[in-house]
């Protein structure tokens, strides 16, 4: 069985992708999107360093494609920005391991500004979005969520079978 | 060279270096062409759980609104309940009266030779996501095109224009905000029938009214009504009001700013008003 315990990586996605669209269920104020971490990205990371046999990476390029109708973003950007995300996790998996979660969480400040970096260039080339330097809070508060997100997803799939 | 992943480091890189090609291939694609729509439908269409889910707190919030009104307020609801039965025997009143009014309307017009009015379909939505990106004032809706919702109709709210329908998908579909930096809506000035096009500028509060000239009438105050130029919004829906002229000496136009009539931030439900006939595509 290639795939025993992949279970658990795909049902980590299917939680994330709620979350990245969810909305505050009375008014807020619009600037506070931004402070909504990657929580994908959070995910796709965590599973390609922890299980990179178990992330493929065509999976994650189509739930990218899912983030891109639900963001409004140009089709196939964060599928290409995720898959980048899973082909460093691939190469560097040995090492990021041996990081502390802060060291991680300086991985990921970087891999989550790349991408929003390239939506936002997406989105001005494509869809006349202007950019703003904004852009970068998202990116912190991705690598802040990090070691908190990492500690959870491992408590709670601990006894999961990966054969 | 490191030996990668059970040695298929460079079969990684490959498939990565595929994807990448086909990702900016589609973004090209659909910067250029609309081929991409249906493709954007159909993945919204198996997008619709995931909006289902982002909307429980959402529910769960509502509820412990119903059961502090239900429940623990009851002599509030009741004064409630009152105060909506009065707003409704003073709006049917006012009803009534335009229906008269229309017909008085329709004939007047087949006087003139212009053809009558038809008013269109109403489909009550409720937003069920925000698209969480603070450059872009975009909301989902629980209506798609197995409600027969179609791209460009125009959706208000109780108080005015809300946005038009950007994308469907079977069960959901995208609206664009009047707010919006892309959106743009024709306008007209009640008092003296001055037409406007007023752009949204990606602020939540207000509108800007394009290339208006320093010598035309438009004061603080003045209501905005679409205008049903371009054919993509039926006439007669508040667009908003005049809350700033600007003109000064050295810029070719006024600068106007409107605040919309519609509750953008804040509306759960809104109507999607399909056009009796067909309007012009862009």
């Amino acid at each position: 069985m290639p795939f025993r315990g992949g279970w658990a990586v795909i049902l980590t996605l299917l939680i994330c992708l709620p979350l990245s669209v969810m909305h505050f269920p009375f008014q807020a104020p619009s600037w506070l999107v931004l402070l909504r971490p990657e929580w994908v990205l959070l995910a796709v990371f965590y599973w390609g360093v922890e299980r990179p046999d178990r992330v493929p990476m065509f999976l994650v390029w189509l739930v990218g494609l899912v983030l891109d109708v639900m963001q409004g973003a140009p089709l196939g950007v964060n599928g290409l920005c995720l898959a980048a995300v899973v082909f460093v996790a691939w190469l560097f998996y040995e090492r990021l391991r041996m990081y502390s979660r802060l060291q991680q969480a300086v991985v990921v400040f970087f891999l989550a500004l790349g991408l929003e970096c390239i939506k936002g260039i997406a989105g001005l080339l494509v869809q006349d979005t202007p950019m703003s330097a904004w852009l970068i809070v998202p990116a912190v508060i991705t690598m802040l969520v990090w070691p908190l997100v990492a500690e959870l997803i491992r408590r709670c799939t601990r006894r999961v079978a990966w054969g | 060279m490191r030996k990668g992943l059970f040695g298929r480091s460079s079969a990684a890189g490959f498939l990565l270096a595929g994807l990448a090609t086909f990702s900016v291939l589609l973004v090209f694609i659909e910067a250029n062409t609309r081929l991409l729509v249906p493709v954007r439908s159909v993945v919204g269409t198996v997008a619709t759980p995931v909006y289902l889910v982002a909307n429980i707190p959402t529910h769960i919030w509502n509820a412990g609104d119903w059961f502090v009104d239900v429940v623990a307020n009851r002599v509030g609801m009741r004064a409630r309940i009152t105060e909506l039965e009065k707003e409704v025997a003073d709006l049917s009143a006012v009803s009534q009266q335009f229906v008269a009014m229309r017909e008085e309307n329709n004939r007047l017009r087949e006087l003139l030779g212009s053809s009558a009015r038809v008013p269109g379909q109403k489909l009550i939505a409720e937003l069920v996501a925000v698209v969480p990106d603070p450059q872009k004032r975009q909301v989902v809706i629980n209506k798609g095109t197995a409600d027969g919702v179609e791209v460009g109709e125009a959706v208000i709210d109780p108080r005015g224009l809300f946005g038009q329908v950007i994308e469907t998908a079977r069960a959901t579909s995208v609206v664009l905000l009047i707010t919006d930096t892309t959106h743009a809506v024709p306008a007209e000035v009640v008092r003296n029938n001055i037409r406007v096009i007023a752009e949204g500028v990606g602020a939540d509060d207000y509108l800007e009214l394009e290339a208006v000239p320093k010598s035309s009438d438009i004061r603080e105050g003045d209501l905005l009504y679409s205008s049903g130029l371009g054919g993509r919004f039926p006439q007669g829906y508040p667009v908003g009001t005049v809350t700033a002229v600007k003109k000064e000496r050295t810029a070719r136009f006024a600068s106007v700013q409107v605040r919309p009539a519609a509750a953008l931030d804040r509306s759960r439900y809104v109507l999607i008003v399909s056009q009796p006939t067909s309007g012009e595509a862009e």
